[in-house]
């Protein structure tokens, strides 16, 4: 059996010595003694299962044993292992500390997503509802049961866009079905600024749910034909700019359509400027084009989104813009910035294992309880989602924003 | 495995901590560090009290089933060898800091235990203190693992290898007896003292790589933190003109940790693999020699810094300054050092594509200029860069000589190639006087063995006593 998805990746997965660097976090220390966060647990997948496998090394070690043919990537006994993670890259993160000093790299997120290609293209079941939601993707262009007809319900008739701009607001399918809120505080905002947006008539969803629990090219949905279509439409805007306010999304537009690993296959590479949402607003901060004008006095700590943090380099940003708030008092969370403990609802986990995502959310809850504050604040619907059902679910005091809502508020 | 060997097992530690899953075992593999014929066992076991792995082990005992302990399985990357089926006990949810006493200066610790855990235990709870932790070994190895293998410490040069620090054990017998040596034995005492009256009987299970028993408790030692640290090194244009004045100056007792190389070490982790290897570049020494100082106050490192460099100083007048001096490390070398637990291993892993085959060899220090040339020019010889690693251990009472084979494992042509090597390199060795650290199962555990007749006729009989029926790790050592 021959495995064109992991084929590509061996280099990566022989370079792994299966060291178990990837399941601590790590931070240099900059001062004396250990910086917060350092040596604390970095996988969600490993703390859960505890075997072995569910760590980074020991997955690298399974590719191996898959391309060898020693393991079948049919033997049932794989799915959890390959589906129980978030891909938060927590492990990549610590792993690719050192490939500065090294010059190679151990991308285990492609890794695991090749090995789920590879699962499905041997035509095994997917776990929880993900075969559903890819399938449900590949005739209505969202993964969450959702008429395509619907996806712009939430934007309000009186607000009118045009039929081209400067910038596409990527919506994402998330903040079109499920965090409306946030879809529409991203556009109050955009208006309150003079922003020259539209949003896509025919958006579709940006592929992520599918990329990341590898349903690439299937019977039922193709991954390339999403992104495609996408860029297509992007260009019938008139736009240079997306913008979008989901981490996810932007990891896709920003990594996936252009990346190394997916770039080619998925043949929709464009020259659109791709900017979250908050590196928008950091620029007209800096430009003085935005002025707040109501203090919002809440104590409040910031949570790494993976697909903006790790995924995609993005830490300061975010911290900008919030911290820039009138009454914002801001403090860090232990694990944060390239340490940051996922919120679990990433790589197919909210769909596949919903109970455990919660309980990886938790973790992050906790974490930010210990500091006293009001609110966690993130700046991804997803981790939104996902960290708000945790806080609801355990009982937490705390609140859940984005950092969308807060920037709306605080514009009056 | 057979399926009433797996339920009894499900039975002792709960369905979740048993997995026969093909794909489960996989992820426990590693071929290379310490052996590169490992394969899979036939069933992975998560055991989290004294009672399931004396249980464990009653039940392997009964049926003559191989069993293969891991605490983290670490040295550089996994290392624990597996030679094909067997229960592979996972030891990693018995993670409990027992105990610390800071007046008798130990800490009670269960196998899982990690060497991040137990550094960032003593920084919160007891910041004067630091745990005995490997150098080299990542944070996810275990003090219980890197102590009973005779790990290379941080302070190995000041105290030996860590094994030394070791003050007691709780070890389960293949036949299910729990026993502890040392000073613990006794129930009224606590664990301060490693012996008991008679033999050390904590000594034999260190080093035993698993092949007597099970360690379920250990006390190890725990040192003070220096509140001064400096690391100092002495660069030298031949492995020749370094060894005589490390000597001296560790003599003085005076260095942490004294440990260097050649300049391969260092060039090997920034590029991949490249044949001839790479020309030395500038202001990288041929071969060097770090020295990791501690001291309470700033006066006493500035004696111990100068009473090393007027070692350098007596050695260049003979020497010439071309061929010895000292090699200014800039902050981040310096960082790196002190760091601790530090990441230096894992960069070899992508020398070449990750594969990774240490060779060490605990040689007489006056003699590790005639093993360290042997090692570079064999390596050439098989065509791999010749990587070589030396430290000193007790004051030089002996040197760790570590020859690191990196090789393409994607080839499985090189695994032949490495295993000629190694077994060239061990001949040569033994008839110098080496001894293998770590003996591997396929070479150097055979080849030794059989110039030490009487030695491992005596291991054949305590395996025989401690495991009449040859369940503990099979293999090992090259006993049955």
């Amino acid at each position: 059996m021959t495995y064109k998805y992991l084929e590509r990746l061996k280099d990566d997965i022989y370079n792994c010595l299966h060291c178990r660097l990837c399941t601590f976090t790590w931070k240099w220390p900059t001062k004396e003694g250990w910086p917060p966060g350092a040596f604390e647990p970095s996988c969600p997948a490993g703390e859960k299962f505890k075997f072995e496998t569910f760590f980074a090394g020991g997955k690298s070690w399974l590719a191996r044993a898959v391309l060898e043919g020693e393991v079948d990537i049919k033997d049932p006994d794989i799915v959890d292992i390959l589906f129980a993670c978030p891909t938060c890259a927590n492990c990549e993160q610590q792993c690719t500390l050192e490939e500065p000093r090294v010059g190679y790299r151990h991308r285990i997120v492609a890794i695991i997503e090749a090995l789920r290609a590879e699962y499905v293209k041997a035509g095994m079941e997917l776990p929880g509802r993900q075969k559903a939601f890819g399938v449900h993707t590949g005739k209505e262009h969202n993964p969450y049961m959702e008429k395509h007809e619907d996806r712009l319900k939430w934007l309000p008739s009186d607000i009118k866009l045009p039929e081209k701009a400067e910038i596409v607001y990527f919506v994402g399918c998330t903040s079109s079905y499920r965090q409306k809120q946030l879809a529409l505080a991203t556009v109050e905002v955009f208006k309150k600024l003079g922003v020259d947006f539209t949003i896509l008539k025919d958006e579709w969803c940006c592929g992520s749910p599918l990329l990341r629990t590898g349903q690439w090219e299937t019977e039922w949905v193709s991954v390339s034909k999403i992104a495609q279509h996408n860029v297509n439409e992007v260009k019938k805007a008139g736009a240079e700019k997306i913008v979008t306010t989901c981490a996810g999304c932007y990891r896709t537009w920003k990594i996936d359509y252009l990346g190394e690993v997916y770039g080619d296959m998925l043949g929709a590479k464009h020259d659109f400027e791709v900017l979250h949402t908050t590196e928008l607003l950091e620029q007209l901060i800096k430009d003085g084009k935005l002025e707040f004008k109501k203090e919002i006095n809440m104590k409040v700590t910031y949570h790494d989104p993976c697909h903006l943090g790790r995924h995609s380099g993005v830490y300061d940003t975010p911290r900008n813009v919030l911290t820039s708030i009138p009454g914002i008092e801001f403090v860090e969370m232990p694990r944060s910035r390239e340490v940051s403990w996922c919120c679990g609802s990433g790589g197919g986990v909210k769909s596949g294992y919903s109970q455990w995502a919660v309980e990886i959310a938790y973790e992050r809850v906790k974490e930010a309880e210990a500091l006293g504050v009001d609110a966690i604040v993130s700046a991804c619907p997803f981790c939104y989602r996902n960290i708000g059902d945790a806080i609801k679910t355990y009982g937490s005091h705390l609140k859940m924003y984005d950092i969308i809502e807060l920037v709306n508020q605080a514009l009056g | 495995m057979k399926e009433h060997i797996v339920e009894a097992l499900k039975n002792i530690v709960g369905p979740e901590n048993v997995s026969t899953a093909k794909p489960m075992r996989a992820g426990y593999v590693t071929r290379g560090i310490m052996d590169i014929h490992s394969r899979e066992a036939a069933v992975i076991v998560r055991p989290k009290s004294v009672e399931e792995v004396r249980k464990i082990l009653i039940l392997a005992n009964k049926e003559k089933i191989p069993v293969i302990p891991q605490s983290g399985g670490l040295s550089g990357g996994v290392a624990t060898p597996v030679y094909g089926g067997g229960i592979l006990i996972d030891l990693r949810r018995m993670n409990r800091i027992i105990e610390v006493d800071t007046d008798a200066r130990y800490m009670v610790v269960e196998p899982g235990v990690t060497v991040a855990q137990a550094w960032k235990y003593m920084q919160e709870h007891y910041p004067d203190y630091r745990p005995g932790i490997p150098d080299g070994a990542p944070p996810a190895a275990t003090i219980v693992g890197d102590h009973l293998d005779r790990g290379f410490h941080f302070l190995a040069t000041k105290y030996g290898p860590a094994a030394d620090d070791v003050l007691g054990l709780e070890v389960v017998l293949p036949t299910g007896e729990i026993i502890r040596t040392g000073s613990a034995a006794l129930p009224t005492s606590k664990w301060f003292y490693r012996w008991m009256f008679g033999p050390d009987l904590t000594g034999l299970f260190l080093g035993s790589q698993g092949t007597l028993g099970i360690v379920t408790k250990m006390a190890v030692k725990i040192f003070p933190l220096p509140k001064y640290r400096e690391v100092l090194a002495f660069g030298a244009s031949d492995w020749e003109y370094l060894i005589e004045p490390c000597l001296e100056v560790m003599k003085h007792e005076i260095v942490d940790l004294a440990q260097g190389g050649n300049y391969h070490l260092a060039t090997c982790r920034r590029a991949k693999y490249v044949w001839p290897p790479r020309p030395r570049p500038k202001g990288l020494p041929q071969v060097w020699m770090n020295f990791e100082l501690g001291a309470e106050t700033k006066e006493e490192l500035e004696i111990i810094k100068k009473k090393i460099r007027s070692v350098l100083e007596k050695y260049q007048k003979e020497y010439g300054e071309e061929n010895l001096f000292e090699w200014k490390l800039d902050i981040k070398q310096i960082i790196a050092r002190l760091t601790k637990p530090n990441r230096i291993s894992v960069p070899y892993a992508g020398h070449k594509g990750g594969g990774l085959l240490f060779i060490t060899w605990y040689i007489p220090w006056k003699e590790s200029a005639k093993f360290a040339k042997i090692a570079e020019k064999l390596m050439e010889k098989y065509k791999f860069s010749p990587v070589v690693w030396l430290a000193g251990i007790d004051h030089g009472r002996q040197g760790l000589l570590m020859p690191i084979v990196l090789f393409d494992p994607k080839d499985p042509q090189e695994f032949e190639r490495v295993e000629r090597l190694d077994t060239e390199m061990t001949e040569i060795y033994l008839d110098m006087g080496g001894i293998p650290y770590r003996p591997n199962a396929m070479v150097h555990a055979p080849l030794v063995m059989s110039k030490a007749a009487g030695y491992y006729n005596l291991l054949k009989k305590i395996k025989k006593v401690l495991d009449p029926n040859g369940i503990m790790h099979p293999g090992r050592l090259a006993l049955p």
